[in-house]
C-alpha cells in the first residue's frame, strides 16, 4: 500500500461515516492492516493523524473537497499541527 | 496486500474496511467485484446506517469484527452463513429493531450455485461466537436461529429480549455450551424467552437432568424438531412436570429448519405422544416401545392398533425403531 492508497482509504472511510465510532472503527480495522503488511511507520502516522481528525476530515465531505488528494493530505498537516499543539500545552 | 474499492466499499487484505450502506437490503461480499476473497469484516464495516433493514452475509466470510452491523437501529433481519467462525463483541450493538438473526442455514444446493457458483461452500470446522456477540441487544429480538457449525459459545452471547431460540444441528453440542442452559449464567435478562426450539438432530438424550434449570422452566414452551418429531415441553406454571411432557409431531421430516418452523406454527394435524419419565430413559429401542402412546387433538388415547400404525408410518416413527 502506498500513501495514494491509503488516502483512497481514509476518503472511501470519511464518505461511508455517519459517526465517530464507524470512522475510528473503520481507521483501526486499516492500521491493523496495514501493520500486519509491511508495517509502514509512515502509513501508521498518517492513519493515527487521521484518527484524531473527524471533524477537519468531515467537513471536507461537506465542502466537496475530499476527493483531492493534496486538499486531504494538507488537511492531515494541519491536523498534526493541531495534535503538537495540544500536546505542548 | 489486496486491495479494493467500488463505489460502495473498501478492502484491503481480504478485509472488508468500510461500506457505504446505501440500501434497504445489503448482501455482504464474499468477494470482490475482482475476485478477491472476503474473509473478514471489519469493526464498524457496515455501522451507521438507518438505512438497511435486512442484511446476508453471503458464504465464505469466516469472521465478523468488532461492532460490524452496530447502530442500525432499523434493521431487521440478518443471516449469517456457516462459514462465519468468529465473531466478536457487539456486533449487533444497538440494532433496536433486529428481529430475527439466522445462523448457518443451509441453501439448497441448487439455490447454492445459482446464487453463489464461484463460492466454496464449506462448513468444516467449528465455529466460535466470541462472548458477548450478541450482547447490549436492545430488547426487541424475537427470533434467533442457530444452525450447525456452531456449536462452541462463550458466556453471555445472548441478551436482549429474545423471545424464541432456535438452535437447529448439532444441538447437543450447542446445549452445553449456550448460556441459556447453564446455571452459572441465570440472570434476568432471560426472561423473555418464551420458546426454545431445538434443532432437527437434537435426540431425546441432549436434554439432561442438569439442564433442566430455571431457564427451561421460564420458557413458555420448549419445542425440539428431532429426526421425526416436534417434541413439546409444556412447563407447567413456574415448575416443569416431568410426568407430562408432551411430545408433538410433526407434519413432516424437520429437514429444512425454517419450513419446519412454519409447519410447526401453523401445522392444523397433530397428534401426540406421551410419556412418562421421558427425561430418564436412555435406551431408544424402550422408549419408542414402551413409553409412548398415541392420543388425538383432544388428548384422548388411540387404542385402535392399526391406526396407531398407520399414523407411526405416516411421521416416520417407525424408521426410529
Amino acid at each position: 500500500m502506498d500513501i495514494k492508497v491509503l488516502l483512497e482509504f481514509i476518503k472511501r472511510i470519511v464518505y461511508a461515516s455517519q459517526t465517530k465510532e464507524k470512522f475510528t472503527g473503520n481507521l483501526v480495522e486499516l492500521r491493523e492492516r496495514v501493520r500486519y503488511d509491511k508495517e509502514d511507520r509512515r502509513l501508521l502516522d498518517i492513519i493515527d493523524i487521521a484518527m484524531n481528525g473527524y471533524d477537519e476530515l468531515m467537513e471536507l465531505k461537506e465542502q466537496g473537497t475530499l476527493d483531492k488528494d493534496i486538499v486531504i493530505l494538507d488537511t492531515i498537516k494541519k491536523i498534526k499541527t493541531k495534535m503538537n499543539r495540544d500536546g505542548a500545552n | 496486500m489486496d486491495i479494493f474499492f467500488d463505489e460502495n466499499m473498501a478492502v484491503a487484505d481480504r478485509t472488508l474496511i468500510t461500506y457505504n450502506v446505501q440500501s434497504e437490503k445489503v448482501v455482504v461480499p464474499a468477494y470482490t467485484g475482482e475476485g478477491q476473497k472476503i474473509v473478514r469484516i471489519g469493526r464498524y464495516a457496515f455501522s451507521d446506517s438507518d438505512i438497511v433493514k435486512e442484511i446476508t452475509i453471503e458464504p465464505g466470510v469466516e469472521i465478523v469484527k468488532y461492532c460490524a452491523f452496530s447502530n442500525l437501529p432499523n434493521l431487521e433481519k440478518i443471516t449469517i452463513p456457516p462459514s462465519v467462525v468468529q465473531s466478536y463483541d457487539g456486533v449487533f450493538k444497538g440494532d433496536g429493531k433486529l428481529k430475527l438473526i439466522k445462523m448457518g442455514m443451509r441453501l439448497k444446493d441448487d439455490e447454492y450455485k445459482e446464487l453463489y457458483s464461484n463460492i466454496r461452500y464449506d462448513v468444516n470446522g467449528e465455529a466460535y461466537v466470541m462472548a458477548n456477540t450478541f450482547s447490549r441487544l436492545t430488547g426487541t429480538l424475537e427470533n434467533m436461529m442457530i444452525d450447525e457449525g456452531y456449536s462452541n459459545w462463550n458466556e453471555q452471547e445472548i441478551r436482549g429480549g429474545i423471545e424464541r431460540l432456535f438452535l437447529v444441528g448439532e444441538a447437543e453440542d450447542v446445549i452445553s455450551g449456550v448460556i441459556m442452559f447453564s446455571e452459572s449464567d441465570i440472570t434476568d435478562e432471560y426472561e423473555s424467552v418464551k420458546d426454545i426450539i431445538l434443532g432437527n438432530k437434537t435426540t431425546p438424550y441432549s436434554i439432561e437432568a442438569d439442564d433442566m434449570n430455571d431457564y427451561w422452566l421460564r420458557a413458555k414452551q420448549i419445542i425440539a424438531v428431532s429426526k421425526a418429531a416436534v417434541i413439546h415441553f409444556n412447563p407447567n406454571e413456574n415448575k416443569m412436570d416431568r410426568d407430562k411432557i408432551i411430545v408433538n409431531f410433526s407434519i413432516e421430516l424437520a429437514h429444512a429448519f425454517w419450513q419446519a418452523v412454519e409447519k410447526v406454527q401453523y401445522r392444523g394435524e397433530q397428534y401426540y405422544l406421551y410419556s412418562r419419565n421421558y427425561l430418564y430413559k436412555k435406551n431408544e429401542e424402550e422408549y419408542i416401545k414402551e413409553l409412548w402412546d398415541i392420543f388425538d387433538e383432544e388428548g384422548n388415547p388411540l387404542d385402535d392398533m392399526a391406526v396407531k400404525e398407520e399414523i407411526m408410518k405416516k411421521y416416520y416413527l417407525l424408521s426410529m425403531i
